[in-house]
C-alpha cells in the first residue's frame, strides 16, 4: 500500500492521530486537539464521532481494550505512525521551503 | 404542549425545533411519526422569574440559556456501537432526547452554556448526515420496487365500470327487497375487490415517494458538501 495515498492529511486528521499515540477515548480526543492546537482546532462530537469511524476503516487508528464500558478507547495503528510521520516530513519541507524564500 | 409535524429535511426539522425552544420551551422527546412534545423552560414558575429578572437584568444566573437542540441521522449495528456514540455526545455536554439504535433520527439537547453550540465543526461531516438519509431512502426503495414489479404484472382487475364489482348474476336487473339484500350482501366483497385493485397504485405511489426523498436528499448532500 503506497503511504503517500493517504497524504495530505487535514488538519483535524493530523490532531487526531497525534493525540492517539497515547490511547484514549472520543471526548479525551475532542480535549487534547484543543489543547494541542491553543483551542485553533475545535472539534464537534458528531464530526469526532464520524472522524472515528472513518480512520478506524483507514486503519490509521484501532480500538483497544479498556476498563470502561461505556467508552471505547482508541489509538494510533503502526500504519498511522508512519503516515503521520511522513506527512511530518512533508511539512517540515514546506516550511523549509517558505523560510528559504524570506518568510 | 404537543405539535405534529413531519419532515423530510434535517436543517428545516432543527430549526422549527429551536425556533419554538426560543419561545421558553424545551423539547422533551421526539417520534419519528412526527410527534414533538415540548415544556415550558424553566419549568418552575417561569413568569415569576422573569418579572423578578427584569429589575436586575445584568445578573449572570439570569443570563438567557437556550436548551438549543441538534439532530443527527445515524443507524447502529451494535448496541455497544451506540452506547459508545452517546457517551461521547454527552461528555461533550449533550444530552440524548430521543432516537433508538435503528431509528435513525437523534436529537441531543445542549446542557449548559460552556458546551459547543453545534454538534458538527465542518461541512463534511455535517453533509454525512444527508448521505446516510439518502442512502436509507435507497434501501427502502431497492425493496419496495420489486413489490410493485410482482404487483404490477398480476392480471389486472377486469371491470368496465363499477358495476362489474359485483359478481351476482342478474343483479342490475332486479329491483326492490330482493335487489337491496342482494346488493347490500355483496357490498363488502365488492369494496375489497376495489381496494385489492388499488393496492398496486398505493405501491407505485410509495415507490415515487422513496426514489423522490432519495434524490432530494442526495441534492442536500452535494449542497451541504460544497458549502
Amino acid at each position: 500500500m503506497n503511504l503517500s495515498s493517504y497524504l495530505p492529511l487535514t488538519e483535524t486528521t493530523w490532531y487526531i492521530l497525534v493525540a492517539l499515540l497515547e490511547p484514549g477515548h472520543g471526548y479525551y480526543i475532542m480535549q487534547k486537539v484543543e489543547t494541542l492546537s491553543n483551542g485553533n482546532v475545535r472539534i464537534a462530537a458528531g464530526t469526532m464521532y464520524g472522524a472515528i469511524e472513518n480512520l478506524l476503516k483507514q486503519k490509521l487508528i484501532c480500538s483497544v481494550k479498556s476498563e470502561d464500558k461505556r467508552r471505547k478507547v482508541y489509538q494510533t495503528t503502526e500504519l498511522g505512525r508512519e503516515v503521520l510521520s511522513l506527512e511530518t516530513k512533508r511539512l517540515r519541507y514546506l516550511v523549509q521551503v517558505a523560510e528559504n524564500h524570506g518568510l | 404542549m404537543k405539535k405534529y409535524r413531519i419532515f423530510i429535511n434535517i436543517d428545516k426539522e432543527e430549526t422549527w425545533i429551536n425556533h419554538i425552544i426560543a419561545q421558553g420551551y424545551r423539547l422533551k422527546r421526539a417520534s419519528s411519526f412526527g410527534m414533538y412534545e415540548f415544556e415550558r423552560y424553566p419549568a418552575i414558575n417561569r413568569d415569576a422569574s422573569a418579572s423578578e429578572s427584569n429589575t436586575d437584568s445584568e445578573s449572570p444566573g439570569d443570563e438567557k440559556f437556550l436548551p438549543l437542540v441538534r439532530m443527527d441521522f445515524r443507524t447502529f449495528s451494535k448496541k455497544q456501537d451506540f452506547i459508545d456514540y452517546l457517551t461521547l455526545f454527552e461528555d461533550a455536554g449533550w444530552r440524548h432526547i430521543s432516537g433508538s439504535k435503528s431509528e435513525g433520527n437523534q436529537y441531543f439537547e445542549r446542557m449548559h452554556p460552556d458546551c459547543q453550540d453545534e454538534i458538527f465543526s465542518d461541512s463534511a461531516s455535517r453533509a454525512g448526515r444527508y448521505r446516510r438519509l439518502c442512502e436509507m431512502w435507497m434501501a427502502l426503495f431497492a425493496v419496495y420496487l420489486p413489490l410493485l414489479i410482482i404487483y404490477l404484472n398480476a392480471p389486472p382487475l377486469a371491470i368496465s365500470s363499477w358495476k362489474d364489482l359485483f359478481y351476482t348474476p342478474g343483479l342490475w336487473e332486479s329491483s326492490g327487497a330482493e335487489f337491496w339484500m342482494a346488493f347490500l350482501f355483496e357490498l363488502p366483497f365488492a369494496l375489497g375487490r376495489a381496494f385489492g385493485g388499488l393496492f398496486p397504485l398505493m405501491l407505485l405511489v410509495i415507490v415515487i415517494c422513496f426514489a423522490y426523498f432519495s434524490f432530494q436528499t442526495f441534492y442536500w448532500y452535494r449542497k451541504e458538501q460544497k458549502r
